[in-house]
């Protein structure tokens, strides 16, 4: 289990490299046909590169804290220590903050493995690069309120909620989930050309 | 073959090396690659002088291939070698515009990842956690004590209860004093006084409060004549008043009995009054310096270099030990529902 955290947390850290590769290698393909088909491929890669985002901060949260063996009472007591991180924003109650902190790392959970399966992409990215934005926001906020407090990312070690907390997150999460999103909704919305077209769609010559 | 001029059918425009068409199964079939002239593949309208003459390339070659030139507009061919090395410009700007973008993104990229993964052994580093002198045999589990012996109990419970609860804070510090009111004060009688949490307070002054580095030599010397549980909270209680006026010592006169005042004002000899943490005497920069004023200053910079091992970024900051088992470190207010299901968690494990 150590070893999937440490590759999940590898591929969360070092994915946006291999997207940034992806998005050169795309816009430097001259053939529009073989674009299209490049941008599927890095599609593929780039949803398990943010679904691995999203399993890794999930397991960030729910492993067992340093000393507990793997069982559902140490996943629980982890839930339970994010819950003091949740509570540190001093945006919600603690009753809110407390069933934020239960419910977070499962939608974490289930985004990633949707992000992972690449079924409905369009939906699964959007919803991915709108959490990461609520989460970055959530770190502005803490930042301009003075709050030093732990992000509470669950990737990584700890960080301090600042400008570098943003920086990294903007570039590892968000960067990769807007590309995602971007190139889901681009491969849908122009529809290969290479099928027959119609006659009808010709013009009278005037 | 009746001839007809092809129109962009997104555009309406016609292409711009009128493809002639009879119209036949056999040009339909071909139509993909020739009937799109303006919009194909992306190439938006505005941008068709540009790297959109690049897809008209392809058209063409292939158009040309496969139909013969007869449905060739000849003039665009003659533009064709002029066309290509304008294309070919426009489409290396674009390449180099990109491949500078992402290591630009790169570059900015790993300065913050080298400063997560520099602090990881910073953060990870179990920092040793001094025991206060005249507690009951501490567990095996305990973590080492630093602090030397004469250091005075600034904790409440027992110290062999499974929790440990340290607190970095200053007493100036007004979140520490909603964390001190809010929670703390429904913790200690209720899982302190019960043996679950051994709860310790760590001075942890800040330079910006002007009277947080005094309140600590009071508390300290209090500690050591056994009334710092009530002294705490008298400074806590009246932080606003004393925060204002520096007065801290009529707080502590009053909230101990006079004899043991006494005790303190006479530990507290030689302190002066007024320090800031900025400004201490004698320029104490480290446990020895301190040693040689102010005695209690030796206390604070005992717990300011736990602190400094933990990292303490901001007050107050509070580590839990379970078993010995250090946990990862938390700041800020945390409300004591949530914190007491945190530990009933841990309790139950």
């Amino acid at each position: 289990m150590n070893t999937l955290g440490s590759v999940l947390a590898w591929i969360a850290e070092h994915g946006y490299e291999f997207v940034l590769a992806g998005l050169v290698v795309t816009l430097c393909v001259r053939d529009p046909r073989k674009r299209r088909a490049v941008v599927r491929i890095l599609l593929i890669f780039g949803c398990i590169v943010v679904g691995a985002i999203f399993l890794a901060a999930a397991y960030g949260k729910m492993k067992p804290l340093p000393g507990f063996p793997w069982s559902w009472a140490s996943i629980r007591t982890s839930i339970s220590f994010f819950a003091i991180q949740v509570e540190s924003y001093q945006v919600l109650s603690p009753r809110a903050a407390n069933t934020v902190a239960h419910l977070l790392p499962f939608a974490e959970l289930f985004l990633g493995l949707w992000l992972v399966s690449g079924i409905g992409r369009r939906f699964s990215s959007l919803l991915a690069s709108l959490a990461i934005c609520g989460f970055m926001i959530a770190i502005t906020s803490a930042y301009f309120r003075g709050l030093k407090i732990d992000c509470g990312c669950g990737i990584g070690p700890p960080e301090e909620v600042g400008p570098a907390a943003l920086m990294r997150d903007g570039f590892r999460f968000l960067l990769p989930a807007l590309l995602v999103t971007i190139g889901a909704f681009w491969i849908r919305r122009r529809p290969s050309r290479t099928a027959a077209a119609s006659p009808d769609s010709l013009s009278p010559d005037s | 073959m009746a001839s007809k001029r092809a129109f962009c059918r997104r555009c309406r425009l016609p292409c711009g090396f009128g493809v002639v068409s009879d119209n036949s199964r056999r040009t339909r079939l071909l139509l993909p690659a020739s009937y799109f002239p303006c919009c194909s593949f992306g190439v938006p309208h505005s941008r068709r002088g540009d790297c959109g003459r690049d897809s008209r390339y392809n058209d063409l070659d292939v158009f040309d291939s496969r139909v013969g030139e007869a449905e060739l507009n000849p003039e665009f061919h003659r533009s064709l070698s002029a066309e290509r090395s304008y294309v070919c410009a426009g489409w290396r700007r674009k390449a180099a515009a990109s491949i500078a973008a992402s290591v630009l993104a790169l570059v900015i990229g790993s300065p913050a990842y080298s400063q997560t993964t520099s602090a990881q052994p910073k953060t990870s580093t179990p920092a040793k956690t001094a025991k206060p002198a005249g507690t009951a045999a501490k567990p095996a589990t305990a973590p080492p004590r630093t602090a030397s012996a004469a250091a005075p109990v600034k904790a409440y419970g027992s110290s062999s209860a499974p929790i440990t609860m340290e607190v970095f804070s200053d007493y100036e510090c007004p979140v520490c004093r909603t964390l001190f009111e809010t929670t703390l004060r429904q913790m200690i009688p209720d899982y302190v006084a019960s043996g679950k949490v051994y709860l310790v307070h760590r001075d942890y002054p800040l330079p910006m409060h002007k009277y947080g580095y005094e309140a600590a030599r009071w508390l300290n010397a209090s500690a050591r004549v056994g009334e710092f549980q009530n002294a705490e909270a008298a400074l806590y209680d009246n932080q606003e008043a004393w925060a204002a006026d520096g007065n801290i010592s009529k707080y502590i006169a009053g909230a101990m009995p006079p004899g043991s005042f006494k005790r303190v004002q006479k530990l507290m000899q030689g302190c002066g009054t007024g320090t800031t943490a900025e400004n201490r005497p004698a320029g104490l920069v480290n446990v020895a310096q301190a040693s040689a004023g102010c005695a209690m200053d030796s206390y604070i910079e005992q717990d300011r270099a736990l602190g400094e091992r933990v990292p303490v970024h901001a007050t107050p900051t509070y580590v839990i030990t379970f078993k010995g088992q250090r946990l990862p470190p938390g700041s800020g207010v945390v409300s004591w529902p949530i914190l007491k299901q945190f530990f009933d968690s841990l309790l139950s494990q």
